[in-house]
């Protein structure tokens, strides 16, 4: 059996950024910046600074902690059949998020995501087989910012019956939305992990506090973690590509500890968000070649210390879905599969993840499910040799009559796009791809129906909304996850 | 040092190809249709058939051959500037050829391509820094037949310093072509070889007369020969990658027995042409994760048999110069590079290489600058990783006012020259498709191509009209 593999490090380079990453945090430490965090460490052996709520990991702790890490994931979604276990050596697909603006292909213009836009960007993943999973894609910007942690994830739950990850920005939240993810999950979380957070960690080497509390709380109620640390080459990273790379080395393995200390053996995943910043406009660059090489390292790193990964990739820096686009996202795509990640982010989005566009999620399916192709498990044999073929047909002839031919095509040794344009050019005149994949995002979007919450749930989530509203002080006359435009 | 890079069989599964390889030149063999072959491969050893013109070919024979195949191989450009050499670590990319159509990238309309067209596509391929040698491309349609191949040469060599690689597809075109070179780079193909053959094998299994005849000669007078087999599955080729890569392979050793019978220690490069069929349309697909993972094993056995290797990539069968096209081509050219082809065919084909784009040519140019970025060679240690600035910066802060921050972002971070980076206020109203091809018109009104020599320059039209004369056309 032969699957493509793409390598970077050599074992003795994964021993150096190792290294490297440990003494960053030995030497250096990481600033918490939460005294419920630094209770724990300070129990655990580190060397915690309570008035500057730092604290240096020596290697003994972070190996321990790594021990209690499990090396699968489940991230069940709210319909069974649409489970994905991240580390089981599946390739799986999550939508990426969180955009800030809806892209209009057609016209070029964007304008503010709503709660509108989320309801449709949800129920379109929940159509495509190729999304496994989603985060809530869009900014739901027409919500009460008050009860906004709140409604994002129950529009995200009602129009999509796979599994959500999403950040917990407040730890306020974090009672609320556990209620919330058991009544969809029917039960604990630890059965039915429903909902995964994920933790952002702030370069160079610290935590937000806020964040950081609220993961705590999540990862006590079952709830896995998506580690993502974020540093940029040139401003919150080293200008390296491997500096970078040992500044996020170093933040993935504090949060392992800080969660493994929280809660022993709750799973954690590791995240590639590392990126190069443009040092012209300072912008975060995702599709740039060495955003692609910091991805690799990332899945390298992860499977040495036996984390499961999630890479980012697909994503663009270009403006719209052009040729930039498709190159930027392969580029990283294309590595990502290659290297081994066994989640990748995907799926829509352009200029630096802040524009979502449901024609660039129709196209991206093409991406994916060429990357599929690209790294399946194929025989190396004489099944797939066809020999006898060869010989029968000989010097000159063709293969078109022969047996082998038809079943092997039907069996699916040939990709076949489902948008891209393949065939006679004159098939596609004055039709092009973009408004081709608008139409089809459209078209998606009046025909499929997503399995309502059932109808106690979706009151339970009701009632948690309003309780938490009212102790807010949100106004009873807000914009809700239930309205309709 | 760390190098990004693809493997994909293991040796137990190169030595399955290899073996499989074997089995099909030794018990079905492969149709040279030259008696010109002929005579080289018997006194070789092989088992020939003088009336079908076909041949059987042991290991005995075919060992011997991959012995006098040099590793490495000069491309030489029209002055020394612009040479490659093949096999030389750093990869060697040419532009995509021979397309029929030109794309008007705002319109979206297509028109058959001409001479003019040519030769601004040729001039533009010589501004863009990332394509080191080229194909002709478009087919100038609009040129007498009987000289087309010599006005095709005639346009390169006055638009490019770079090396040209063609096909030659009759042996009586072999002088002019050659002459209109030497003509070129003033000094013999042996000494300067800036032009290179394109030898296509016809799958399954067989040599086409002319081209082979063609090729025969060319040996001779030192011009590097790419030997190019194009089986594809479903058609020309069995339905599985695999069984395609084997017959790849079995048509490549052929040429290489061939060549190398007739000139021990010729240059000869192995192509990888092999691809897939569209089922539907029965048309050729240029770009898809099985190309991808054609090249990577047709790269692999190629090196199994140490051979240098161009691969294709970056072609696309988008119909313009958009999503799909930037999708298609760099999975497919990430895969061939990193499989560690020696070239790359990589820049402008759309439409399965039946149509040029200017726009393609300019992003493909970014494509590829990002490719090579990726692709490098970097060090790893305390000074790559900037383990002081690290740990000077510590907890919170930024890198932003760090000398190495300054002196290192134009080494570490590749730069594109058309793709949009920054606001998307910056770029709206702006579409990159349009960008592109107006960069490509801006280079085409300032870039300036060295001429040739006047005698150089009048010669190659009294080689060009002395052709047409004996052809019975009118000068």
């Amino acid at each position: 059996m032969a699957r493509p593999r793409l390598t970077y490090l050599s074992r003795e380079d994964r021993e150096f950024v190792h290294e490297q990453a440990t003494r960053v945090l030995a030497e250096i430490g990481i600033g918490y910046n939460t005294p419920e965090a630094i209770d724990l460490l300070a129990e655990a052996g580190a060397q915690a600074d309570r008035a500057a709520l730092t604290a240096r990991l020596p290697w003994e702790l972070v190996e321990r902690c790594l021990l209690t890490c499990p090396h699968e994931v489940r991230l069940a979604g709210r319909d069974p059949r649409h489970d994905v276990v991240v580390g089981d050596g599946s390739l799986t697909f999550c939508a990426d998020g969180t955009a800030t603006y809806m892209l209009d292909e057609r016209t070029g213009r964007r304008e503010e995501g709503s709660a509108e836009w989320l309801r449709k960007a949800m129920r379109l993943y929940d159509a495509l087989p190729e999304v496994d999973y989603a985060w809530p894609t869009i900014s739901a910007r027409d919500l009460d910012p008050l009860t906004a942690g709140l409604e994002i994830e129950a529009i995200s739950l009602a129009n999509l019956s796979k599994h959500v990850q999403d950040e917990v920005r407040d730890p306020a939240h974090a009672a609320p939305l556990i209620e919330i993810f058991e009544a969809v999950a029917g039960g604990s979380l630890w059965d039915r992990p429903v909902f995964s957070t994920i933790d952002c960690t702030v370069a160079p080497l610290q935590h937000e506090r806020e964040m950081t509390e609220a993961t705590m709380a999540m990862v006590r109620a079952g709830v896995p973690v998506l580690v993502l640390p974020m540093p940029l080459s040139g401003t919150t990273g080293p200008m390296s590509v491997l500096g970078t790379m040992i500044v996020t080395v170093a933040e993935l393995l504090s949060a392992v500890v800080l969660f493994q200390l929280a809660q022993p053996g709750c799973g954690i995943i590791s995240g590639m968000g590392a990126g190069v910043a443009d040092m012209r406009s300072g912008l975060y660059l995702c599709g740039a070649p060495e955003c692609a090489l910091m991805n690799v390292i990332g899945i390298e790193m992860s499977h040495f210390y036996g984390l499961p990964c999630t890479a980012s990739a697909i994503t663009c820096d270009a403006k719209a879905s052009n040729q930039q686009a498709g190159a930027e996202g392969m580029l990283t795509g294309t590595s990502c599969a290659l290297a081994g990640a066994d989640t990748i982010l995907a799926f829509g989005c352009s200029d630096g993840a802040q524009s979502l566009s449901l024609a660039k999620v129709m196209l991206d399916c093409d991406s994916v499910g060429a990357l599929r192709r690209l790294v399946r498990e194929d025989p190396i044999d004489e099944t797939r040799a066809l020999f006898d073929d060869i010989a029968a047909v000989g010097i000159g002839g063709h293969y078109l009559g022969r047996k082998s031919t038809r079943q092997l095509h039907r069996a699916g040794e040939v990709w076949q796009p489902a948008l891209w344009q393949r065939g006679p050019f004159e098939q596609y005149q004055g039709r092009p791809l973009a408004g081709e994949a608008a139409d089809r995002a459209d078209e998606l979007l009046r025909t499929h129906e997503v399995a309502p919450l059932p109808e106690d749930v979706a009151a339970e989530i009701d009632a948690v909304i309003e309780r938490y509203a009212r102790t807010v002080g949100a106004s009873g006359a807000r914009v809700s996850w239930h309205d309709a435009p | 040092m760390a190098k990004a890079r693809i493997t994909y069989l293991s040796e137990t599964e190169k030595e399955f190809v290899h073996e499989k390889t074997l089995e099909v030149l030794e018990k079905v063999g492969v149709a040279y249709n030259t008696p010109k072959a002929m005579d080289l491969l018997e006194a070789a050893g092989a088992s020939v058939d003088r009336e079908a013109l076909t041949a059987r070919l042991s290991w005995d024979v075919i060992e011997p051959a991959l012995k006098t195949v040099p590793r490495k191989v000069l491309l030489a450009g029209r002055t020394a500037a612009t040479d490659c050499v093949l096999g030389d670590e750093r990869l060697v990319t040419t532009s995509d050829g021979m397309t029929t159509y030109m794309l008007d990238d705002v319109s979206g309309e297509r028109r058959d391509g001409t001479t003019a067209d040519l030769a601004d596509v040729t001039r533009l391929c010589d501004a863009l820094s990332e394509i080191d040698t080229l194909w002709p491309s478009p087919n100038p349609g609009d040129a007498p037949a009987d000289v087309l191949p010599l006005v095709t040469q005639a346009t390169m060599v006055r638009n490019t310093t770079k090396h040209v690689q063609d096909e030659v597809r009759t042996p009586e075109m072999v002088e002019p072509i050659l002459e209109i070179y030497e003509a070129a780079c003033g000094a013999s193909l042996t000494e300067r070889p800036c032009f290179s053959v394109t030898n296509c094998t016809i799958a399954p299994l067989q040599h086409d007369k002319d081209m082979t005849e063609a090729g025969l000669k060319m040996v001779h007078r030192g011009v590097p020969i790419f030997v190019l087999p194009m089986p594809q599955s479903g058609t020309t080729g069995p339905m599985t990658l695999l069984g395609t890569c084997i017959l790849n392979m079995a048509e490549l050793l052929s040429g290489i027995v061939l060549y190398q019978l007739a000139h021990p220690g010729c240059a000869l490069i192995s192509g990888v042409g092999s691809a897939v069929a569209d089922m539907r349309s029965g048309g050729y697909i240029a770009s898809s994760p099985e190309i991808g993972l054609i090249n990577l094993i047709c790269l692999e056995m190629s090196r199994f048999y140490g051979l240098p290797t161009q691969a294709t990539g970056m072609s696309a069968d988008a119909k313009a110069a958009n999503f799909q096209a930037g999708s298609e081509g760099g999975m497919t050219a990430l895969t061939a590079a990193l499989g560690g082809a020696d070239s790359l065919i990589s820049a402008g084909g759309l439409d399965g290489v039946q149509i040029s784009s200017y726009a393609k040519y300019v992003l493909d140019n970014d494509q590829i600058g990002a490719l090579r970025r990726y692709l490098r060679e970097d060090t790893v240690d305390e000074t790559t990783a900037l383990m002081d600035d690290i740990l000077d910066v510590g907890i919170g802060g930024h890198f932003l006012g760090r000398k190495s921050t300054r002196l290192h972002s134009r080494s570490e971070v590749w730069r594109p020259q058309a793709f949009q980076r920054g606001t998307f206020e910056e770029f709206a109203g702006r579409p990159l498709v349009g960008e592109a091809a107006s960069r490509a018109r801006e280079i085409l009104a300032t870039h300036e191509v060295p001429p040739l020599p006047d005698d150089a320059d009048r010669h190659i039209d009294d080689v060009i009209t002395g052709w047409a004369a004996r052809a019975g056309l009118r000068a």
